[in-house]
């Protein structure tokens, strides 16, 4: 008996190292792996990846629970990419623009019209469902995510 | 999982390596769901109307009109999300609808299912644990005072308690429903349980409570007559409409169901659901005094035998232990599972890489 686990989200960047042995990162996401599910199995920790990253059912994956993304998840995805926290996490991740940003900026500012916006509807997807569901903590090897206040596996 | 840290070099100041703090955006600057606020506002509005119901008509009390207050609650609380969301929920709400139908019908035919009629064991069992006193009997004596003039603070104190068992486990189970399908699946197997066993417990143990046991009306008298004012504090605390809701709902009750008491039983069940919730020791033991007031409230009302009640007690810890082996067991199978492919794959691209090495030799 005991209040929800938090849940660690199982990125598309980290499946898809976990599922190719010959990735660069594979040894590094395989040991990450274990320790995940060592914490499952604790219950220190849920499992949770979007059900278009995991694919039909694999046993790899037998603790990792699906999320169903459904439209409206896809519509405020597209919302964000176009939204200044966009441009935001742009600024944040590419260190030719510079690493600090105003947090304001998600809130409030307009996306100046020189700066691409490389936050892709993927990510983006991603951010809102952790957003809705509460999550905070992420595998994956994808640097964006830097960019959030999230807690990041496997450790830099 | 840790974050280690390698320590800075002799002689120099671990924070002079470390880079400048770098600003990362809060997960709160990805715009939350914009029916959130929809569904927060309506569902403060319902808190407000069913109060407002409580206080002027009475509490809700029937299935049919439970049901229909628990529907419009839900669909103030799932407004805006997903269609699969409602999909799912129309189908836990089914299976809802079916585990309460089952209830009471498997209630109502105890007693015409030729199982013999439990009176003189239980009481036995009580005069045991309480020394050869009859405890319903006893409270009585002492603690009752008959005629509205005789209504003392204990009275309104279990009265009250008495009756939270038509409103708090079904506003538990409604929170919990709204907040986390994780959570509620997690309460369903376990309360869904409790009521099966002691569905089959009505049946095989149709027990007579105290009240009947000793009314004049029945012919069993085994015990000495007892008051049944299970009301009259409520009434005294003005929640007539309730206290006249529930003695018609109590029509379609059967009387003989008695073991175990599923008073005691929810009012356990809950406080240990949420338990984990709290933080403060002083408040969960606090919490954990309500089932306790409730058991005593039980016996000073006649309504049930102490055996009753610790049965009741017994079956929730029965269903929570059950549960939380089986959920045990299933992570550690999915675990186990997890492990297994990933080191099959990781043994198997390590056969592949030593082919292609001998390959290329």
């Amino acid at each position: 008996m005991s209040p929800t686990p938090p849940t660690v989200l199982l990125d598309r960047s980290f499946v898809e190292a976990l599922r190719d042995d010959a990735h660069e990162a594979h040894a590094r996401v395989v040991e990450c792996y274990r320790e995940l599910v060592d914490d499952y199995e604790a219950r220190r920790i849920r499992l949770r990846a979007r059900i278009d990253v995991l694919g039909r059912r694999d046993p790899l994956f037998a603790p990792v629970e699906r999320i169903h993304i459904a439209a409206q998840h896809r519509r405020a995805a597209s919302r964000l990419v176009r939204s200044p926290i966009g441009v935001a996490v742009v600024v944040a991740t590419d260190p030719s623009i510079g690493h600090a940003i105003d947090p304001a900026i998600g809130e409030s500012g307009d996306p100046p019209a020189d700066v691409p916006v490389l936050l892709d509807e993927d990510t983006a997807l991603t951010l809102v469902l952790m957003r809705r569901e509460g999550i905070t903590r992420i595998a994956t090897l994808d640097a964006t995510f830097d960019a959030f206040e999230l807690t990041v596996f496997p450790a830099a | 999982m840790s974050l280690d840290v390698d320590p800075a070099p002799e002689g120099i100041d671990a924070t002079e390596l470390e880079p400048p703090p770098r600003t990362r955006i809060p997960l709160s600057a990805v715009p939350r769901d914009p029916f959130f606020w929809v569904r927060v506002v309506a569902m403060i509005c319902y808190g407000i109307g069913y109060v407002y119901w409580f206080r002027t008509k009475g509490l809700i009390i029937d299935r049919i009109s439970v049901a229909l207050s628990v529907a419009i609650f839900l669909s103030c609380a799932f407004a805006g999300k997903p269609w699969r969301r409602w999909a799912i929920l129309l189908i836990d709400a089914t299976l809802y609808a079916l585990m309460w139908f089952c209830y009471e019908m498997t209630r109502g035919a105890a007693d015409h299912l030729g199982f013999p009629l439990q009176v003189q064991a239980l009481r036995n069992i009580d005069k045991f644990l309480f020394f050869g006193t009859d405890p319903n009997v006893w409270m009585q004596r002492r603690f009752y005072h008959p005629g509205a003039a005789g209504i003392r603070w204990y009275d309104d104190v279990a009265s009250a308690t008495y009756y939270t068992h038509f409103v708090f486990p079904v506003i538990a189970m409604a929170v919990v429903w709204a907040a986390s399908r994780y959570q509620w699946v997690r309460f369903m197997k376990r309360f869904a349980t409790l009521l099966g066993v002691a569905c089959v417990m009505f049946v095989v143990f149709p027990t007579v409570p105290p009240w009947m046991a000793s009314s004049p009306k029945y012919h069993y008298r085994i015990l000495p007559p007892l008051a049944r004012h299970t009301g009259r504090g409520f009434t005294d605390l003005g929640f007539h409409g309730f206290v006249k809701g529930w003695q018609q709902a109590l029509d379609w009750g059967n009387a003989i169901a008695a073991m175990p008491s599923l008073h005691a039983a929810f009012s356990l069940f809950v406080p240990a659901f949420y338990l984990p919730w709290i933080r403060r020791k002083p408040l969960k033991a606090l919490v954990l005094v309500f089932p306790l007031i409730m058991l005593t409230s039980l016996v000073y009302f006649g309504e049930h035998w102490v055996i009753d009640g610790l049965v009741g007690w017994a079956l929730v810890g029965g269903s929570f232990w059950f549960w939380d082996r089986v959920e045990r067991w299933q992570r550690e199978r999915r675990a186990a599972l997890a492990l297994h492919t990933l080191d099959e794959r990781e043994a198997m691209s390590g056969v592949r890489g030593a082919s292609v090495a001998t390959a290329a030799l």
